[in-house]
């Protein structure tokens, strides 16, 4: 199997809930996407993680996401305030934001639009919706799994 | 004894008596009538005789001179005799000579009379003359002459019916000569005569004319006289006194009907005097009953002149204010009313006591006492104010808490999915990574679980929906609900084929309102005439009614239908008819529908019998703004219960 992985497509998930968490592995499992996938669990953690400060310093470790799916409903800083400085910090503002939103979603859609975000997710993560969503984001190259 | 003139005096009117009494006077020796001729005579032969036998008588008694007897008697004849001569001669000579004497006098008075009664006859203007006894002219004036057209001399000794030839001015026939009248019957005409005179070339003269007899001194009748006078000047004056008189009974006439109109507007003021004392006591009673309300009435009324000055005001004023009566009057509603707290109708008061009173005062024009006033109604709104604060205040409370129910619905359904999801996204994974390691028995465990997560879901997302009906989610701008029924049609396309139905929508019309809950609202009561139908060939008709101010539109179905006691239930959030085996539903459905018809302004009602389908209708007002009603749901059919979820 010969595979050109220039630079691999990380995938950072901003979620606090751990079945929430689960449920998306789950998914990108059954999908058969095999990008990394990093997972934070609230506001704080998802800026240092992109500002590769405290516990996240190391860049090698924590390099900068390729796709950010984003739950807006977090403690803490929540996570409109997340995509608030992703979308204004000229280094970050080109990663795709997915909203991962709940039954509330039509205030999170009408949040995103604001900020230029065109992917939502509506939870539960499934197999479906995710690999909708992925093959709909350009430049989002899907790591594929088992494919001999 | 002569006259002093032949031609016979003629007088008229008042001077005959002057001329008799001058006649008696001086004429009479002239005319000696035959007693008077011989009595002197008779007397003077008496005094003769008597002195004669004076004489002779003792004579006689001497016996030597004893003539003879006839000697004697003849003797005493002749003396007499002579002595009655020789008297009579005396007193007549004497008589004589006086008479002469009077003649000389009085012909000369007489031909002074004379003449001036010449003068008199010529000079006046009525025509004179006068007959002898035969009736032949002896005289005439000029003025007779004119008329006749008979010279003096011509005339003179022709018969007068000949000169004063006389017609009837009517008839044109002729009259009889007044002349002949009067001395056949010796009697004047006294009322003067109109007649037409014809002069003897022809021309008429309409004269006025009378007639009397001449008589002499001793009542012999001499003649006649006949004065007569044109009476074409008098006719002229007559005419136009007759004219005059014509003009004057016109006139009269038009005074009279003058006096008859004002007669009877005489008697219509009269009787409108009497209406106007009637309506008067009617005024006064009803003035009465005016004061009574006035005085009874609540609101402090004012009566005010031009400049403000209160002229008159009621008990009410009175005991709001804090001023008695005479103080109230003469003052000015400016002096009472705080100047910064007036706003449209309603203004500020201060009582004496410093008290300031919210009013809403109404002010008309009336008339008081006849002249123009104005009539201000003031209202103390005080407690009104109260009710209306109270109610402001408890209106927002209501709104607030709404909103915070709202709120708590929306974060609590919100919420309860959340975990709900997370049931239903593991039994999932447990159905896919586990389905072999579970039993049949499991299996419908997990099918179960499924299930009931299902509907639990679909409770809350109805919960949901509920509590945003009732808020303002959108603006309302015009809707044309044609498009919206074609939407909720569309939205039910699935159930609508499944069951083979037909879905009729006649013209709808175009309305202010929130288009998606429209369209929930079309959508929720055409699916539930498709949801409770098992006829072969579900019908739902859609209809329109235009009731003035409201759109009356209509959702029929030919469906199960349910008993009348039964339909008020329905509009209660969770009410539900069926069991979930025979209709699945939650029952939140046409609760939905009511807070959006309330929220639209609007009613919602039922008709419906068992079996025979059910008539679903609402209401949606005619309205041109895009105002948001209160939240809170006007009462519809199904009572003044508050469609909230409890």
């Amino acid at each position: 199997m010969t595979r050109i992985n220039v630079e691999p497509i990380h995938i950072l998930l901003v979620e606090d809930d751990e079945a929430d968490i689960l449920l998306a592995q789950r998914a990108f499992e059954r999908a058969n996407i095999w990008n990394k996938i990093d997972v934070v669990r609230n506001g704080q953690e998802a800026l240092d993680f992109l500002d590769n400060q405290n516990a996240y310093a190391d860049k090698a470790k924590y390099p900068k996401p390729g796709v950010i799916l984003l739950d807006l409903n977090l403690p803490g800083i929540d996570g409109r305030e997340v995509l608030n400085r992703v979308s204004s910090d000229p280094e970050l503002k080109s990663i795709p934001v997915v909203i991962v939103s709940t039954s509330d979603y039509e205030r999170d859609i009408e949040h995103g639009r604001a900020h230029g975000v065109e992917h939502y997710i509506i939870k539960p993560i499934q197999v479906d919706n995710i690999m909708e969503t992925c093959s709909a984001i350009r430049g989002f190259r899907i790591i594929l799994g088992n494919v001999v | 004894m002569t006259m002093p003139d032949t031609r016979p005096i003629i007088v008229r009117g008042s001077d005959t008596r002057a001329l008799k009494d001058y006649a008696t006077e001086h004429v009479e020796l002239a005319w000696i009538s035959p007693f008077r001729k011989y009595a002197p005579a008779v007397l003077v032969l008496c005094v003769a005789a008597l002195l004669a036998v004076a004489v002779l008588l003792p004579l006689w008694a001497m016996p030597e001179c004893a003539p003879t007897l006839t000697a004697k008697l003849l003797l005493v004849l002749v003396y007499a005799a002579l002595a009655a001569l020789g008297g009579y001669l005396f007193i007549t000579a004497n008589a004589l000579e006086q008479a002469h004497q009077r003649d000389v006098e009085s012909t000369r008075e007489l031909s002074g009379i004379s003449e001036r009664l010449d003068i008199t006859l010529r000079s006046i203007g009525d025509g004179v003359i006068s007959t002898d006894v035969d009736g032949k002219v002896t005289l005439m004036n000029d003025v007779a002459i004119d008329m006749t057209g008979w010279p003096a001399d011509r005339a003179h000794a022709t018969k007068a019916s000949e000169v004063f030839h006389i017609i009837n001015e009517k008839t044109h026939t002729l009259q009889p000569d007044p002349s002949r009248y009067v001395l056949s019957s010796g009697r004047r005409i006294r009322e003067e005569t109109q007649a037409l005179l014809i002069s003897r070339d022809g021309t008429e003269h309409p004269i006025a004319y009378n007639a009397a007899p001449i008589l002499d001194s001793e009542g012999w009748l001499m003649g006649a006289v006949i004065v007569f006078h044109d009476v074409t000047e008098l006719r002229e004056v007559q005419r136009q006194r007759e004219e005059l008189i014509g003009e004057l009974s016109q006139t009269n006439e038009r005074l009279k009907e003058e006096i008859g109109k004002r007669e009877a507007g005489r008697r219509a003021a009269l009787s409108l005097m009497q209406d106007a004392q009637l309506a008067q006591a009617e005024l006064r009673e009803s003035e009465e009953r005016l004061r009574v309300l006035f005085e009874g009435i609540d609101d402090a009324l004012f009566v005010l002149d031009g400049a403000g000055t209160i002229l008159d005001s009621n008990q009410a004023a009175c005991t709001s204010l804090g001023y008695t009566r005479k103080e109230l009057l003469g003052m000015t509603l400016r002096e009472i009313e705080q100047a910064d707290g007036a706003s449209g109708p309603e203004r500020l008061y201060q009582a004496r006591d410093g008290r300031i009173i919210p009013v809403h005062v109404h002010v008309s024009n009336i008339r008081y006492r006849n002249q123009p006033a104005v009539l201000t109604v003031a209202r103390d709104i005080a407690e009104l104010r109260q009710i209306e604060d109270e109610l402001r205040s408890s209106n927002e409370q209501l709104r607030e808490s709404n909103a915070a129910l709202e709120e708590y619905a929306r974060v609590a359904s919100h919420d309860l999915q959340e975990p709900l999801r997370k049931i239903e996204s593991f039994v999932q994974v447990l159905i896919e990574d586990y389905a072999d390691r579970f039993d049949p028995k499991g299996r419908n465990y997990l099918d179960i679980m499924v299930d009931a997560a299902r509907r639990m879901r679909r409770l809350i997302r109805d919960v949901l929906a509920f509590s945003r009906a009732g808020t303002a989610e959108q603006p309302l701008a015009p809707v044309d609900l044609d498009s919206v029924a074609k939407i909720a049609i569309d939205n039910l396309s699935e159930r609508i084929q499944e069951k083979a139905a037909k879905v009729i929508v006649s013209p709808l019309p175009t309305v202010i309102a929130d288009e998606t809950q429209m369209i929930q609202l079309f959508q929720n009561l055409i699916g539930n005439g498709l949801k409770f139908n098992k006829h072969a060939e579900p019908t739902i008709r859609v209809t329109t009614k235009d009731e003035h101010q409201y759109w009356r539109i209509a959702v029929a179905d030919n469906g199960i239908g349910m008993r009348s006691t039964e339909s008020h239930l329905l509009f209660a959030p969770f009410k539900r008819l069926h069991t979930q085996q025979e209709y699945e539903g939650t029952g939140i459905g046409l609760a939905i529908c009511r807070r959006i018809v309330a929220r639209h302004g609007g009613q919602i009602g039922l008709e419906s019998e068992l079996g025979k389908g059910s008539t679903f209708w609402f209401t949606l007002p005619k309205r041109t703004d895009t105002r948001i009603e209160a939240d809170e749901p006007t009462p519809g059919p199904a009572g003044r219960k508050k469609g909230r979820p409890s």
